[in-house]
């Protein structure tokens, strides 16, 4: 019956592992139902999961933010909602179970799935590496009902995370779509950790934030029955003001009035927030529409390799120099690979170049970025920047090249009967 | 140049409002929100789609659209086709354009009517 409390340990792949604990700990200051997430998968990051080296950093990843906090857990009974699953939720989850045996410690593992569907190999030539739905909150809800400690998922939309968590603890139904709404702004607010508390938000002036080198970890609290969420960060460096939760409510927003997703089409454009206390926002006026009857889908595509090649050149002159090697390669490249279709940056002119300002730079970086299906072909051309060490304008320095896998993701939809997803329990593996 | 009337002093966004970029697929979005209720309707006058074209002359978005959000004074661009196809395959140096927030709050607006520096970069 009581409130549902929610903290973000992770708001990317590779999150600082301290934040699961400073989350965990926070959470240790609310009465009620307290859950902990972690947000982990971007775009790609299913398809850089596909490799078996990919397979296993994903299951080291879900292990290490687990490592970090799981006593703090376990001895207040919180709750772990995460999409480490990644593109197996099922086997992260077995290697969760068998990492906390091996520690002796009880926790009963649920996982998610659904969100795959099969690689249609007439489509995109036949390189689609994988294909996900965007999958909702229920399969977490029936993984918490069947007992689940730690729920372990895949391609879940990120706020459903969140929903999963109060859906089960306030019973929500699946057409109450203002109480839906709300748990989604709830997890879009703190989906990305640290980002709604003073993360990515320093500035000189009025956007200073102490505590940088620690931030804390944001607490959604909400409570059954009326509109109001609250939005907190009881511990650790960092801020948590109107400012920082406005630039977060419009993270990745486009229409504020309908954000998609698969729980509920949200609308926030009524929103409004007061700072309740230091470090506390309290935000009113969200409300949700039915939810789209179709799923947004994500395919990876292997588009072969991106080579990116830089050199620094330093002194009055610099910009002239970098400009002629830019030349250089632009004409030797028309020769090698006549479609090779080169990027050009040149780093620290970006306004200069553009605006024709008469303070030039004192120093710049070229970077040259080409892509290509022929990894060897990708080589030859970051060859080519090499070359200017001897063959270019004076005074070039500290070039790096650098190749790396191409992968397109295409976004796309099936209807939701299309896209089943269901919760399970690691002991009644279907 | 001489130093124009307070009226018709230029200053950037960025002492007004402050803001933020996300990208979908090969959408950007930028926030810029106002750091008291005072000056939003002023910003809503200058911050205008076109403004926000004039930002992006370099490489064009294909569409500009701006929400705005008078309870919370702030404001929302979504700009299409800015990213080269979006994070993954673009060939910037910033694939997701998350450095392209301080493209828009460095454009030049004119002050508010009584504005002084002092009154600046200011959290209410």
């Amino acid at each position: 019956m009581g409130d549902v409390h929610i903290a973000a340990g992770a708001g990317f792949s590779n999150d600082r592992r301290e934040l699961g604990e400073i989350a965990a700990q926070s959470l240790t200051l609310f009465e009620g139902h307290r859950y902990l997430i972690f947000e982990c998968l971007a775009e790609r990051t299913l398809a850089l999961a596909q490799s078996d080296d990919g397979q296993r950093r994903q299951i080291e990843r879900a292990i290490g933010y687990l490592e970090a906090c799981i006593n703090t857990c376990i001895l207040n009974n919180i709750k772990i909602i995460s999409n480490f699953g990644g593109s197996a939720p099922k086997e992260v989850a077995e290697a969760i179970s068998a990492f906390l045996k091996q520690h002796n410690l009880r926790r009963k593992i649920g996982y998610v799935l659904g969100d795959e569907l099969p690689v249609n190999d007439t489509e995109h030539d036949g390189r689609a590496i994988s294909r996900n739905a965007y999958i909702g909150a229920n399969g977490i809800v029936e993984a918490l009902d069947a007992g689940a400690d730690i729920v372990v998922t895949g391609r879940v939309a990120d706020p459903s995370l969140v929903v999963g968590a109060v859906a089960f603890e306030h019973e929500v139904k699946w057409i109450d779509w203002n109480r839906l709404a709300q748990a989604t702004l709830a997890g879009h607010l703190i989906e990305c950790a640290t980002q709604v508390c003073g993360g990515y938000f320093a500035d000189t002036g009025a956007k200073q934030v102490p505590g940088l080198t620690r931030l804390g970890a944001p607490v959604a609290s909400v409570a059954r029955g009326h509109d109001k969420l609250k939005i907190s960060k009881p511990l650790g460096g960092g801020l948590l003001t109107t400012a920082t939760v406005t630039e977060q409510l419009l993270y990745e927003i486009h229409d504020p009035a309908r954000y998609l997703t698969p729980d509920v089409v949200m609308d926030v454009s009524g929103v409004a927030m007061r700072q309740t206390s230091k470090n506390e926002v309290t935000l009113t006026g969200c409300v949700g529409h039915a939810r789209p009857d179709w799923l947004k889908t994500l395919t990876c595509v292997d588009e072969g390799w991106i080579g990116e090649g830089e050199i620094s050149y330093m002194g009055d002159t610099c910009l002239d120099r970098a400009q002629m090697a830019r030349s250089i390669l632009q004409q030797r490249l028309e020769n090698i690979a006549p479609s090779a279709a080169p990027h050009f940056d040149i780093i620290g002119s970006m306004y200069g170049e553009a605006k024709n300002n008469a303070e030039h730079p004192r120093d710049v970086r070229l970077r040259m970025a080409v892509a290509s299906h022929d990894r060897e072909q990708v080589q030859a051309l970051l060859d080519e920047v090499e070359a200017l060490y001897l063959n270019g304008p004076a005074g070039g320095g500290g070039i790096r090249l650098n190749i790396s896998a191409r992968t397109a993701t295409v976004a796309g939809a099936v209807r939701q009967n299309e896209a089943v997803s269901r919760g399970y329990l690691l002991e009644d593996t279907p | 140049m001489t130093e124009a009337p307070t009226s018709l002093r230029m200053i950037p966004i960025r002492l007004l409002a402050h803001g933020r970029a996300g990208d979908k697929g090969n959408r950007l979005n930028i926030s810029v929100i106002a750091f008291g209720p005072q000056h939003f309707d002023h910003l809503k006058t200058h911050v205008t789609e076109e403004l926000c074209q004039r930002a992006f002359a370099s490489s064009p978005p294909s569409g500009i659209t701006r929400y705005v959000l008078p309870k919370i004074s702030a404001m929302n661009f979504v700009l299409e086709d800015v990213l080269d196809g979006g994070v993954n395959v673009n060939l910037k140096l910033d694939r997701h354009g998350k450095t392209l927030s301080y493209a828009l709050l460095d454009m030049l607006i004119p002050a508010p009517p009584g504005w002084s520096f002092q009154d600046g970069n200011q959290l209410t």
